[in-house]
């Protein structure tokens, strides 16, 4: 189903399209919300207080082109809400493989991922968001310059200096 | 040094996945939401954990939470004695049973998840029911006390104990959850049982070392017009229940049914079992069972911290 249609069912206060639209954008988002992070738990919280939200205030929902964009833009703003309140840059990764018999808790993270998380983890918070949004939040240049309120060439020269130091973490 | 090209692809590749557990809690919260919007209450919660996040975080009470969440939000919804029987003798069986002052009944409820069914909640549970009294069960995983449902006539009050996390939830018993306790008196179940004309006679069998003849219900309708269909939405069921041939009382039922999603099983269709067995009849009940006042180290919440948005519509 498109997503406008569900979008429309879900200002109707369908919870079924509101599962669809979870299910549908949940690792894509929680993604973005751990590039920016660095923290599984935080991502997970990130992308909990999004759909709350989203879920809260459905008839105010303003998704003029695509759903998709829309979430990755909230994850994006409160994932620097979050960096604001800590004052402090994300931190590699510490998380330990769960046992059986553990608390169920922490979404799923392949070792090579957690290589990426951290490296991006390393990069000032400007390079990593902009990196984010383009590569996980598929965004186009001109949409994040538009977003962050920053000319185009300042978006593409953050972009150009965090992937080289990537180059140089991977 | 990897090309630039190389490093966006490992980048792309990079992945979070969502697992069962971040599931449930994010649909149960933006589920309970939703709701709350839908339901167009002025004074919405602030979004967040309460105690839904303390339960999702942990396989144990994630699990349990599912058997506590049920009692509180339905008030014994599934309860066995809420099936339809009808037979041998009803009039027999009903002036029987209106003899029956107390009550002890023992069972086990079993939810599966439809699309899932790896995903499965089981809970022991022991139901008083005393004319004067009132209502109270208690639900166990592997012994462990999980919830203690208890609703008082005589004091007009109700309250849920959910021992994992020493909260309870106390609400005035006025009219709608009293209602339900009547329905789940020996009186009342034989006004259910008498409400149904669509059964099946079963024969006589063995049960327990008991004589007893068994009647098949296909229709759980009677049960929707109990509680509302935002709590518990029953696409279909089947009950099953064997009335002692001498005694002329009912002294096991099951019932099997297919409920939607709704916030009373975390937002999954569910196949729920349940079964129960009469255990004592017009035996002294004591009346600490039907006790509301707050255990010492438990903290009370609102009910609406445990259900969100439902209230109204259960009303």
């Amino acid at each position: 189903m498109r997503d406008r249609r569900l979008v429309h069912r879900l200002r109707r206060g369908d919870a079924d399209a509101l599962q669809q639209i979870y299910h549908r954008y949940k690792n894509d988002l929680l993604t973005v919300a751990m590039s920016l992070l660095g923290d599984t738990h935080g991502a997970e919280d990130c992308v909990h207080d999004v759909f709350v939200h989203f879920a809260e205030a459905p008839a105010d929902l303003r998704v003029n082109r695509s759903l998709r964009g829309y979430l990755v833009r909230c994850v994006a703003n409160r994932a620097k809400n979050v960096l604001k309140g800590q004052q402090r840059p994300p931190e590699p990764s510490t998380d330990e493989p769960e046992g059986l018999d553990c608390p169920v808790r922490g979404s799923m993270v392949s070792e090579e991922s957690k290589r990426v998380f951290d490296a991006l983890a390393q990069l000032p918070a400007e390079q990593r968001e902009v990196i984010t949004l383009h590569i996980h939040g598929q965004m186009r240049f001109r949409e994040i310059a538009g977003q962050l309120e920053l000319s185009i060439n300042t978006v593409q020269s953050r972009y150009r200096y965090g992937i080289e130091k990537l180059r140089t973490l991977l | 040094m990897k090309s630039s090209r190389h490093v966006e692809r490992i980048v792309e590749h990079a992945r979070l996945t969502a697992d069962p557990a971040t599931d449930e809690r994010i649909l149960s919260d933006a589920g309970a939401a939703l709701v709350r919007t839908t339901d167009n209450r002025p004074q919405a919660l602030p979004p967040g954990p309460p105690i839904w996040r303390t339960i999702m975080e942990n396989k144990i009470t994630k699990y349990s939470a599912a058997a506590a969440v049920v009692l509180a939000t339905a008030l014994v919804l599934l309860n066995p004695l809420g099936t339809t029987p009808n037979g041998v003798a009803l009039a027999q069986v009903q002036a029987k049973i209106a003899q029956v002052d107390t009550m002890i009944l023992r069972g086990e409820t079993t939810f599966t998840s439809v699309t899932d069914p790896n995903t499965t909640v089981r809970y022991e549970n022991v139901k008083y029911l005393s004319r004067q009294e009132g209502f109270m069960e208690e639900g166990f995983i592997k012994g462990t006390p999980i919830y203690r449902v208890i609703l008082n006539k005589r004091e007009k009050q109700g309250i849920v104990l959910l021992a994992p996390w020493k909260k309870c939830v106390r609400f005035p018993c006025i009219k709608e959850p009293i209602q339900v306790v009547e329905r789940l008196t020996p009186s009342g179940v034989v006004d259910l049982l008498l409400e149904s004309n669509d059964y099946k006679r079963l024969g006589t069998a063995d049960i327990d070392g008991v004589e007893a003849e068994g009647f098949e219900v296909q229709d759980l309708k009677p049960l929707e017009s109990i509680v509302p269909k935002s709590l518990m939405d029953l696409q279909q069921g089947t009950a099953t229940i064997w009335v002692g041939t001498k005694e002329l009382l009912p002294i096991r039922m099951e019932a099997d049914m297919r409920l939607g999603k709704t916030i009373a099983t975390l937002f999954m269709d569910v196949q729920s079992h349940e079964i129960a067995v009469l255990d004592k009849y017009n035996v002294e009940l004591d009346p600490g069972l039907f006790d509301t006042r707050p255990p010492e180290g438990y903290t009370e919440l609102k009910l609406t911290d445990l259900l969100p948005g439902m209230l109204g519509r259960a009303g």
